[in-house]
């Protein structure tokens, strides 16, 4: 028999030392895993993960993901940069994938390639170095295809990715504009199935088309694009029942599809439009069940950004620290700016050659299966 | 309000008695539970020894009264308190910290519970590997050293 240590961890009950392991990081967890086998088995266990996440996000603000890419395989570093309680991570995926979807579920970040016929889809969980290749959706084999035949018309096919939050499932969307690549009906949705490894239809897909260009968001179950009709709506689709609603109409029409935006900020969903110079941020209030309604949010003065996007709306990412809005540019290395929404002024947080974009993460244990 | 200032007895399980104010009881769920349902003049807490409750009544003690006092000044109210709680578990050893999470979870006394929780996980932050946390915390590995090896290896990249 083992002598056990008189004042021994072990002592207390099992329930009491998850209570211990779940305060700390991702990291360090990793590492306990040596300690021993019953430590192990609980840091892999899929509840206490659920529960590590729920406590460092509570905890707080999330930290940053700057994503780029080169041949050098998969890195996470942490970059001395830090806002209030976030930090930057820069993470580098030896692949060809061009996007990174802002969706961002239980630590897991997507990134993918629309048109080029080696890469796919890849899940990814930066801080575990998990990942996982799916096999590529019907969209981008046509996109390659056409590609091959020399069609050139150029079509967005922007990623969404969220979780059935009953069934505790990770889904991977696209949703597309039919019409551009010669397909019936007004939009055509995609999902894909961990537990069959397949893209499957979903029927009927949103009776509107979409604003292509923008990267939809989740929140809470639910992916949303904007539609683009003369009359700009919310559209979305919730990931357990895969239907599409339109939720609410946004608080602008007759847009430029290159100036509005939809993010989530402090967990609300938020629309974004701008006219150089300035940028308004309108965040959805919800209290009122059905009723919803918009409230502005912020007014930012985009004259000092210029040298980095030109007269190019931004893309809000995340508030920190209650004052200051995190910002990506798009295109060109995708810098990220900090704004202080009290003194008005602009920092640039991070740039990197081959940067595709930046997103706001909780570090989880998480695997998608 | 005819509650107020109201003593409770509670007895240790090597019998040392304390007599405390009945709003410092109600910081326990456990204990503010029985003293409702059972309304007698001492309660006998028989998973708790005298040294361990010594420190939960000193502790519930503390807290109560800032949440009392705390209307208008709550600020550095709450920074007093931060510091009393550093300085309440900074001498303390992990044996007397293992009792008092025993106990807190026991009385269910969320604040404290996650107070020396987060003194441990510093306890394991500050350790270097694991056979440094094993010595400390007092776990025995249940790994033969292939497997240990093995785990060591997958994790590898997480040690830099």
């Amino acid at each position: 028999m083992l002598k056990r240590n008189s004042s021994s961890v072990e002592l207390l009950p099992h329930d009491v030392v998850e209570l211990i392991l779940e305060r700390l990081p991702v990291k360090s967890l990793l590492r306990l895993k040596s300690v021993s086998k019953t430590w192990k088995l609980t840091i892999e266990t899929r509840r206490f993960q659920e529960r590590q996440l729920i406590h460092s996000s509570q905890a707080r603000d999330p930290d940053i993901l700057f994503v780029h890419f080169d041949d050098h395989g998969l890195k996470t570093d942490a970059r001395r940069l830090v806002v209030g309680s976030s930090v930057v991570y820069t993470v580098c995926f030896p692949t060809l994938c061009n996007s990174v979807c802002p969706c961002i579920c239980d630590g897991l970040v997507c990134f993918y390639n629309y048109y080029d016929p080696s890469v796919s889809v890849v899940v990814a969980n930066p801080a575990t170095r998990w990942h996982q290749s799916l096999p590529r959706a019907r969209i981008q084999n046509l996109l390659v295809d056409r590609i091959i035949k020399k069609i050139f018309a150029f079509s967005y096919n922007k990623l969404g990715f969220g979780k059935d939050k009953l069934r505790g499932t990770y889904k991977p969307v696209f949703l597309y504009n039919s019409s551009e690549l010669g397909l019936d009906n007004i939009t055509t949705c995609e999902v894909f199935d961990f537990s069959t490894n397949v893209w499957r239809y979903v029927h009927p897909a949103s009776p509107y088309r979409i604003i292509a260009e923008n990267d939809p968001v989740y929140l809470d179950g639910s992916l949303y694009w904007l539609t683009q009709c003369e009359e700009t709506k919310v559209l979305s689709f919730d990931l357990h029942t895969e239907t599409f609603q339109v939720i609410c109409k946004a608080p602008f029409s007759h847009v430029n599809l290159y100036r509005v935006s939809i993010c989530i900020l402090d967990n609300c969903l938020c629309v974004s439009k701008s006219n150089w110079p300035n940028q308004d941020i309108w965040s959805l209030d919800s209290s009122g069940g059905n009723i919803k309604t918009w409230k502005k949010m912020c007014s930012i003065d985009l004259t000092n950004t210029f040298d980095w996007s030109g007269k190019c709306a931004l893309l809000a990412i995340a508030v920190l620290d209650k004052t200051k809005l995190l910002l990506r540019v798009r295109g060109s290395h995708h810098p990220l700016l900090v704004h202080d929404l009290h003194t008005k002024s602009y920092e640039l947080l991070y740039r990197a050659t081959n940067g595709v974009g930046s997103v706001c993460y909780f570090q989880s244990l998480c695997s998608a299966l | 309000m005819e509650n107020e200032k109201k003593m409770i007895t509670l007895k240790s399980s090597d019998d040392v008695t304390f007599e405390v104010e009945e709003a410092v009881v109600l910081e326990s769920q456990f204990l503010s539970h029985l003293v409702q349902d059972c309304p007698a003049p001492e309660h006998k807490i028989k998973e708790v020894t005298g040294k361990i409750l010594s420190k939960v009544v000193e502790y519930c003690e503390k807290h109560v009264v800032v949440v009392v006092d705390g209307g208008d000044s709550s600020s550095s109210s709450g920074d007093d308190l931060k510091k009393w709680d550093d300085k309440f578990i900074k001498e303390m050893d992990l044996s007397t910290v293992y009792d008092l999470i025993a106990a807190a979870n026991y009385l269910n006394i969320q604040a404290l519970l996650d107070l020396m929780c987060q003194r441990v996980a510093d306890v394991i932050t500050a350790c270097k590997d694991h056979k440094e946390i094993r010595e400390t915390l007092g776990i025995v590995s249940d790994y033969t050293a292939e497997e240990e090896a093995e785990v060591l290896k997958e994790n590898e990249w997480a040690f830099d």
